[in-house]
């Protein structure tokens, strides 16, 4: 049996569920060594050699070290390739580049304004931070431009990338997940009728409902 | 059969995909797009790439967006075919992904920020917030000695050769150094300075200069 591979950061950390929702889709064991960012850990030495930006997560195997947690999803999807959801990240390159092109649009597009306002909404008042109204605004107004494209893309396929669940539909959870969850600003989502189906179907999985479990527990 | 790349050649979306392109001897045909004008929001545009953005290409029936999906695509599909710019095993391929996410989300929201500040508004008649680029280049300057550091380890960003990772930084570094006069940035560090010098007098990036009037 393989040696568990290792994935360094705290589980509410977005990018980290990022990592864990990936690694449940496929069934590959891990070990989740926790980093806690409350106390700076990730910006000490010995964390900074494995990620020399100080960011979670991190991620180790026999053969790599690893950083970015949408390198470390593919990384994982290539190398595991017959484990668990075997179309995760495309069977063929042409589903492979629809995976991608909504992976970059993920990063590019989605992630700056749905992280500023994950950011803002949920983890500032927890830490006792002053919010930003004008950054909200614009995040928000952002934001809700993007999930008009989405909304209309989910009227022609059942996920992003194609009819089925891939890793550009995964990419998104975490931050998905809080602000549906964690604020009152989710009728983004669930105002706009095919994305709201799609939040429904993607969050509802198993992997990502083991996820949750874990945030939790923390 | 060549493929239709759609964006202005002097951006740096379009560009990143062109020096790809470029790269692997692979034939194109740029269809400009004027931004200036708007053309990248209107209905036409839209159909090809929703969020009105460039680059997006067309390759016979083939359609795809986004400037680092599609040089993943190509590289991967002529992979045989002059450099590899995607690694040769599972673990070079992860480290080249590693180092195109950093351009993505640690490299070029400041440089495109710098450069917007700097250059864009300017020539639009508006003044750029130089409190703003001031922050971005000091959050540069520390993401830069992050480079120096792995470039003092290695000849490219992802290992010994030539790669995607390192292709990916070619425009943005070029508008950096030459439109906001930022060069002092590279030039300063004895490992980047050489690296790009290095990437930045390829073959394929120099014609791709030549196309571009630059």
């Amino acid at each position: 049996m393989a040696t568990p591979v290792k994935v360094y950061g705290p589980p509410l950390s977005t990018a980290v569920s990022r990592v864990l929702a990936c690694l449940l889709e496929k069934d590959v064991d891990f070990q989740l060594i926790s980093i806690n960012l409350a106390k700076g850990e990730h910006k000490k030495a010995d964390f900074i050699k494995i990620q020399p930006f100080g960011q979670v997560p991190a991620f180790q195997d026999e053969n790599i070290s690893l950083f970015e947690s949408r390198a470390i999803c593919r990384y994982v999807c290539e190398k595991y390739k017959e484990k668990g959801n075997k179309g995760l990240y495309g069977t063929n390159p042409l589903a492979k580049a629809s995976i991608d092109q909504w992976l970059e649009a993920e990063g590019q597009s989605f992630n700056p304004p749905s992280s500023a306002l994950v950011f803002q909404l949920a983890f500032a008042p927890r830490m006792k931070l002053k919010q930003d109204e004008g950054l909200i605004k614009q995040s928000e107004a952002k934001l809700a431009k993007v999930l008009d494209v989405y909304e209309k893309r989910l009227g022609e396929t059942q996920f992003l990338a194609g009819d089925e669940f891939s890793l550009a539909d995964l990419s998104h959870l975490p931050n998905t997940q809080y602000l549906v969850n964690a604020t009152d600003r989710g009728e983004l989502f669930t105002s706009r009728e095919n994305v709201g189906r799609w939040w429904g179907e993607i969050s509802s999985r198993e992997s990502w409902k083991k996820v949750v479990e874990m945030q939790k527990s923390t | 059969m060549v493929v239709k790349v759609f964006g202005p050649v002097h951006a740096a979306c379009p560009q990143r995909v062109l020096a790809c392109l470029l790269e692997k001897d692979v034939d194109f045909e740029i269809v400009h797009v004027n931004l200036d004008q708007g053309e990248h929001k209107q209905p036409d545009f839209l159909v090809r790439q929703p969020f009105g953005q460039v680059p997006a290409i067309e390759d016979g029936d083939f359609r795809l967006f986004e400037s680092r999906a599609i040089i993943r695509y190509y590289a991967a599909k002529y992979a045989e075919r002059g450099p590899n710019l995607l690694g040769k095993t599972l673990e070079e391929r992860a480290l080249v992904d590693q180092w195109l996410e950093v351009e993505a989300h640690n490299f070029n929201d400041l440089v495109y920020t710098m450069v917007l500040q700097l250059v864009v508004l300017p020539r639009m008649g508006q003044p750029g917030d130089l409190a703003l680029v001031h922050s971005c280049e000091q959050k540069l300057e520390k993401v830069l000695d992050i480079y120096e550091q792995r470039l003092s380890n290695s000849k490219y960003l992802a290992g010994e050769s030539f790669t995607l990772a390192d292709l990916t930084h070619l425009p943005g570094t070029r508008y950096l150094m030459n439109e906001a006069k930022m060069g002092h940035l590279i030039t300063e560090r004895k490992h980047i300075n050489a690296w790009w010098e290095d990437i930045s007098s390829r073959p394929a990036w120099k014609k791709l200069m030549n196309l571009a009037c630059f």
